[in-house]
């Protein structure tokens, strides 16, 4: 088991947001975490990757507890945050820099990338001169290079319009499958979860709770051919039921 | 290209009106309205400002050193205090208040202080440029570094970035607009800083030109001075743009 959480809380103020959150992600695995806004799935994120400490709960990586260490999991928050004054590729090193590499090789390391991701060329301009899909495989190339190991992502396509959407995702799939990352990504969108992942969790509640879980089988089934199938409908039916009581 | 022409066409007017200035001051004490001893003519000014130019240079070096010197001082003061105050927060709460009272103290009251603990020599004049400087760029610093986002901290915190790296890559990068508004009035006030602290006492120096010529009386020369004292501070001014425009590069960019 690559990522475990075992039973995690956590409040603000008194009052509880999330409870006894259980979740494991395999290695290479791609779980998603879907819920309604507000039901705490960011505080569970920043508690993942020790930006919080929880109440009560931890947070184990190989089996070892790092419950309220940062620096082991890598994690893109909700929103892109690349910074605008630094370069393309300087935004792009920038784990690496802080992990101690000089500036010259996180450059090279990061340029290393620069095609896979889509990014050619781009590394000597600014973050304002890309365009919002170019913008989100920087920074998914930025949380790549700070652990190959696990991997968070906050609602990573959730700024885009629909068609760009469409394409990160199917471009998504094959990078993730290639560099066989275990990742957890939160999202609200049934569709997304369906799409991208191998196994879904949802929560519900106030406060959140993990109420179901769902082992997405494709049967050989890609892409538009999944889309398409009764099976697709029938998770998506099923999802839409579960989210709502 | 098309910038360029909009500053020009902008600077005509000014530029117009200046010219008019100049015309009327110049008949003013040209047809002897005034007398031409108390108000020269600009073109008594110019002149003077010809004749002078080598001995002015001369003086105009030992103030720009001098406002450099405090200015640098001032400058890495300002930033291992900004920098102290954001990492301890008593620092801040302790200092800040201070710092806003010690502005309300008139510099130019307490030079002569500082001529008297100091002497004539280079360090009043140094001492005071640091005062004046000091204020405006600790001030842009840290309201700077209050406009850091918070989830971008988090991201690097996530990271495992430390306080340090913290500072270096978002703190101080996003206080640098704030700090080069800061910057702009610390050179502008270093500058005259210095030469007010040349008029009590020294052996060269603008400030010292100025008191010299006061004393004969030597109305085109004082009006030539001035003049000088006027370009070199824009011209500093232009300096520091050109700097910051350098430094913060990404903000030119369409
Ligand atoms: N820093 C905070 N201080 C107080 N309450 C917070 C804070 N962060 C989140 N909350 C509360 O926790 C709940 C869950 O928020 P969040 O984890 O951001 O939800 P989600 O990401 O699922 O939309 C919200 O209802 C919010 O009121
Ligand atoms: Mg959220």
């Amino acid at each position: 088991m690559k990522l475990q959480a075992c039973r995690i809380c956590q409040s603000y103020r008194g009052t509880p947001v999330i409870q006894d959150i259980d979740l494991e992600v395999d290695e290479g695995e791609v779980v998603s975490l879907l819920g309604p806004s507000g039901v705490g799935k960011t505080t569970l994120f920043n508690i993942l990757s020790g930006i919080d400490t929880p109440d009560s709960g931890q947070v184990l990586v190989d089996g070892e507890d790092i419950t309220g260490r940062a620096g082991r999991i890598s994690y893109m928050l909700q929103k892109d945050l690349l910074f605008e004054y630094k370069t393309v590729v300087d935004n792009i090193a920038l784990p690496l820099v802080i992990k101690g590499e000089n500036k010259v090789t996180a450059r090279e390391k990061a340029l290393e990338h620069f095609e896979q991701f889509g990014l050619l060329g781009t590394d000597k301009l600014f973050p304002s001169q890309l365009s919002g899909g170019m913008r989100q495989r920087a920074a998914l190339l930025r949380t790549y290079l700070f652990s190959h190991d696990v991997t968070l992502l906050d609602e990573p396509f959730s700024s885009l319009d629909a068609i760009t959407k469409r394409q990160l995702h199917k471009w998504y799939l094959e990078i993730i499958h290639a560099l066989q990352m275990a990742t957890l990504l939160i999202t609200h969108d049934i569709d997304e979860a369906l799409r991208l992942s191998d196994r879904i969790y949802l929560m519900t509640g106030k406060p959140g709770r993990i109420t179901d879980q769902v082992t997405i089988e494709r049967n050989g089934k890609s892409g538009e051919a999944f889309e398409t199938s009764p099976e697709f409908l029938a998770y998506k039916s099923r999802i839409i039921k579960a989210l709502q009581c | 290209m098309k910038k360029r022409w909009q500053n020009i066409i902008k600077l005509k007017w000014p530029a117009i009106f200046l010219m008019l200035v100049l015309i009327g001051w110049q008949s003013l004490s040209g047809f002897g309205i005034v007398p031409r001893l108390v108000l020269p003519t600009p073109l008594q000014v110019g002149r003077a400002l010809c004749s002078e130019f080598g001995v002015l240079m001369g003086h105009a070096r030992i103030t720009l050193w001098e406002a450099f010197l405090g200015l640098s001082l001032g400058l890495f003061l300002s930033f291992v205090l900004a920098i102290a105050m954001e990492r301890w927060e008593a620092v801040y709460e302790g200092l800040y208040p201070i710092l806003v009272i010690t502005q309300t103290i008139p510099v130019i009251a307490i030079a002569p202080l500082l001529v008297l603990w100091m002497g004539y020599g280079i360090a009043p004049k140094v001492t005071l440029v640091v005062l004046v400087c000091f204020f405006p760029v600790v001030v842009g610093l840290l309201d700077g570094f209050k406009t850091a986002d918070r989830d971008a901290i988090h991201l690097l915190h996530a990271m495992g970035a430390n306080r340090w790296q913290i500072m270096r890559h978002i703190k101080m990068p996003v206080a640098m607009p704030s700090f080069f508004a800061g910057l702009k009035i610390a050179v502008a006030y270093s500058f005259v800083g210095a030469v007010i602290a040349e008029w009590l006492g020294g052996n060269a120096g603008l400030g010292v030109y100025m008191t010299r010529v006061k004393k004969a009386y030597a109305f085109d020369k004082m009006f030539a001075v001035i003049l000088l004292i006027i370009l070199i501070s824009l011209l500093l001014m232009g300096l520091t743009k050109m700097i910051e425009r350098r430094v913060m590069r990404y903000r030119n960019i369409k």
